[in-house]
């Protein structure tokens, strides 16, 4: 995982470990739950930030089996960045709270949860009562494959990095401003390329609820997904349901992450003479990715698959 | 020899969860009886030695035991699992524990000098330190014995305990068993499908067979006068018949 | 794997951040680690995860109970769900006194299977996203909050009490239970107190550990005890001892080459089990004394 900024985060932060932990150094030390949300924070700080990242892009986000040696970088982050949204609710909580770092505690100064202000999707309408357990309250947490979110996650890493370091305010606000004209044109190219597609082309069949954002940006209708419910394995009368929708309506392309299992899908594709795409989990951030061109990446694979 | 019953069968019937498998039986138990169960294997013998164990009630009829009454059980070699591990004194010391005196995480002194006692009269004082496991088949059975008798009992049930042994282990056994009834005027159970050491050392027979009807007990010269005995096992008495010893009658 | 980058003296540095969830694995390891004496003898091996299993179908029930049919407060708490299903799951496999070991064997295999089905079938009847309950019930070795190890220890040092207390008693009901209920040892509240102590702590490391130590806990470090100790007491002591070990050193092992918590300890468990057997067989290619001079 996050190797190659891992160990220059590791050496810093055992260098610095005589320091109080503060916002008093010469960069920040960030760290971001998902590679996507790394790639942004690097993106908006540039050299003024070293960010380490939890979980690998190829890691399924709601299970990630974090390494002990994570807990360094975090007890020494400034921020921590989250997807928010309980995404993240059977894993972090208890890294979080074993870093001993007051600053990224839940609501702390250095905490913050990227899902603030991004425009949510599939929230529950009914209130759902607490009392009934830990039932999710928020809404679809899959908005890291929509640059327009990006947008507005970018915008707000920029603010909290210029509350963290007042005298680099504008340095995180130019470089924010870049990143989002950037993203806008991806935003609109895109959405124009797909536009141009005849609409009988635009529909896909997904199998986690995970494609919501991204389906929206590009215009596709999400005809049916594959696991019956989301985190729960297909049925064969859902299966055969599927099948059904994908012959009634003429979706002919199932995109996946890679860390959903594909059985399903690869029967399903050959029963259906569909493509198949396979979406990189997120931004290779460890290997120098940026996120937009992780998204761009995305956005060819699907196109490519449509237009055959 | 005599003495008040230590265990006492009226009208008797035993078996499982309601099921009598044997006809009524009535016997009593007193100190220095040496009692053969026989029978074939699958006649009832091990049913109604767990029914005189007290791990079975009877399906009909009374059992009565003296005030106190303290029964050992030796089960077969082969219920023990050889995987755990034990020394023979280890092996010896799970015996001293009556009611909730295993409440304690070391052997006291009293226990240790029961164990002591008890290895010395199976002679297996220089087999302390051995495992368990790696014991032969005579030595096993010994070892057992001195396990029952940690706990100082009245009463001494053995299941089968010669099996699988040969006849010089097998006398060894019998003849131990016979010395531990005259120092210690213990009360010996002893459940067989093998009847070579009847008529040398029982006192008393229960003769037991589901399939046919047969449940009969009594001292040892009248079961084996009796038609039906001398029916099953007639050519065993006679060799014996050289050989004959006091029995006591109850 | 072997990061050269990450070095012992940096995990001592950092001691602070790693000493609560090492600590908590070498102690929730350490009782497994005894109590896993009697599931090796007694031959089942597959107890943890039948009941972690069984946990499961508890939770998705409850939240099925408050979804489907509004029961609503106590009555449709995750942990009422778990505690029940386990303490009747483990009431289940417990009470089955038949003399082989095989029947008990294929009854941790039904709890196992009907608690794992279960919990898929009742899965898709509830609208909550199945992560919950693998968050709610397996723990992660890799952090530990102070409240889940102040539980922990709590349950280990309870669990250790009983056991040290009533070894001889628990060996008895374990090993020679007819002969220990003739000589008129409690062999029913015995077994009662062994299985629910079992609950206890496999339940509890599940919930904060996960359920991959917790089986290996539960098994690998009393399996190397049993090999080498000559009897039960010293068995008992060394499967403490192993396991505490294994949860250690497990959790150094992860961070020195990053590999998940719970697969290091599970490993390190496992390659003393290995180091045992060689032990063992090492011992055997020496000339032995004394092999012959007790017979008499």
């Amino acid at each position: 995982m996050t190797r190659s900024v891992l160990r220059p985060t590791l050496f810093l932060a055992l260098g610095a470990a005589a320091l109080a932990a503060g916002p008093a150094h010469a960069t920040l030390r960030v760290v971001a739950t998902l590679p996507d949300l790394a790639a942004i924070a690097s993106e908006v700080g540039g050299d003024k930030v070293q960010v380490t990242a939890l979980a690998d892009p190829a890691e399924d986000p709601h299970y990630v089996d974090p390494k002990p040696s994570l807990l360094i970088p975090l007890s020494r982050a400034d921020l921590l960045i989250v997807n928010g949204l309980e995404l993240e609710v059977g894993w972090l909580p208890p890294l979080q709270a074993s870093a001993r770092n007051a600053a990224i505690r839940t609501g702390g100064p250095g905490y913050l949860d990227a899902s603030v202000g991004v425009r949510l999707m599939e929230v529950p309408q009914t209130r759902i009562d607490r009392s009934q357990g830990d039932i999710h309250p928020g809404g679809n947490p899959h908005y890291m494959h929509d640059p327009r979110a990006a947008i507005v996650v970018a915008k707000a890493i920029a603010a909290r990095l210029a509350t963290l370091d007042p005298p680099n305010a504008s340095f995180y606000a130019e470089r924010a401003q870049a990143f989002v004209r950037e993203a806008q044109a991806v935003v609109d190219a895109e959405r124009a390329r797909f536009a141009a597609l005849p609409s009988a082309k635009r529909r896909v069949i997904g199998y986690h609820r995970s494609l919501t954002y991204l389906e929206d940006w590009l215009g596709l209708t999400e005809e049916a997904t594959i696991e019956p419910l989301p985190g729960i394995a297909p049925s064969p009368g859902h299966v055969a349901e599927v099948l059904a929708t994908m012959r009634e309506t003429g979706a002919r392309v199932i995109v996946q992450e890679e860390y959903y299992r594909r059985n399903t899908s690869e029967t399903l594709a050959r029963m259906a003479r569909s493509e198949m795409v396979i979406l990189h989990g997120g931004t290779r951030f460890a290997k120098g990715e940026r996120y937009l061109d992780h998204i761009r990446h995305t956005a060819q694979e699907i196109h490519d698959a449509l237009s055959h | 020899m005599s003495g008040q019953p230590l265990l006492t069968l009226r009208q008797v019937r035993v078996g499982y969860s309601g099921q009598a498998i044997l006809p009524p039986l009535g016997l009593a138990v007193r100190p220095g009886d040496v009692w053969a169960l026989v029978g074939r294997n699958g006649a009832g013998k091990t049913t109604l030695m767990r029914t005189m164990l007290g791990l079975l009630p009877p399906v009909e009829g009374s059992i009565h035991t003296a005030p106190g009454l303290r029964r050992a059980y030796v089960p077969q070699r082969g219920d023990y699992d050889l995987t755990v591990p034990a020394r023979v004194i280890d092996f010896a010391r799970g015996g001293t524990d009556v009611g909730w005196s295993f409440l304690r995480p070391w052997h006291g002194k009293a226990e240790r000098a029961r164990v002591a006692d008890a290895m010395e009269r199976t002679d297996t004082v220089a087999l302390s330190h051995r495992a368990f496991a790696t014991l032969s088949e005579g030595q096993k059975q010994r070892v057992l014995i001195a396990r029952a008798l940690c706990s100082v009992p009245a009463l001494l049930v053995l299941d089968e305990p010669t099996s699988a042994m040969d006849p010089a282990n097998e006398a060894a056994v019998f003849a131990l068993l016979d010395r531990l009834r005259q120092d210690l005027r213990v009360a010996v159970v002893i459940a067989s499908h093998q009847l070579s050491f009847v008529p040398r050392y029982a006192s008393h027979i229960a003769l037991v067979d589901r399939d046919d009807g047969v449940a009969l007990a009594g001292p040892a010269p009248d079961v084996m006068s009796s038609p039906t005995f001398r029916h099953r096992y007639g050519s065993l008495l006679d060799e014996p018949a050289a050989d004959p010893r006091e029995v006591s009658r109850g | 794997m072997g990061d050269a980058g990450l070095t012992p003296s940096m995990f001592f540095d950092a001691w602070e951040l790693f000493r609560t969830p090492t600590l908590t694995g070498t102690v929730a390891a350490a009782m497994l680690g005894v109590l896993g004496v009697y599931v090796v003898l007694r031959r089942m091996v597959f107890l943890s995860a039948a009941i972690s299993q069984a946990a499961g179908l508890g939770v998705a029930l409850a939240y099925l109970g408050a979804v489907s049919f509004g029961l609503a407060g106590v009555w449709a708490s995750p942990t009422l769900g778990a505690a029940v299903l386990t303490l009747g799951a483990t009431a289940l496999i417990a009470a089955d006194r038949s003399a082989t070991s095989a029947r008990r064997d294929a009854l941790i295999g039904v709890v196992y299977l009907v608690g794992s089905a279960g919990m898929l079938a009742v899965g898709t009847r509830i609208v909550q996203e199945l992560q919950d309950i693998d968050a709610l019930l397996f723990g992660s070795a890799v952090a530990v909050s102070d409240a889940d190890f102040h539980l922990v220890s709590a349950t280990a040092c309870a669990v250790l009490a009983v056991h040290a207390l009533g070894w001889r008693g628990f060996s008895a009901a374990s090993f020679d239970p007819d002969g220990a209920q003739v000589r008129g040892l409690p062999v029913r509240a015995l077994e009662a107190t062994l299985f629910i102590t079992l609950a206890l702590a496999v339940s509890v490391s599940t919930r904060v550990l996960g359920a991959l130590p917790t089986f290996a806990f539960s098994v690998l470090p009393s399996l190397a005890a049993v090999r080498l100790a000559p009897n039960l007491p010293v068995a008992l002591l060394l499967g403490g001892l192993f396991g505490a070990l294994s949860g250690g050193v497990g959790y150094l092992v992860a961070f020195l080459y990053e590999i998940p918590v719970g697969a290091a300890q599970t490993l390190v468990a496992a390659a003393l089990v290995a180091s045992a057997e060689l032990a063992v067989r090492a011992a055997r290619l020496l000339p032995r004394q004394g092999l012959s001079s007790s017979k008499r």
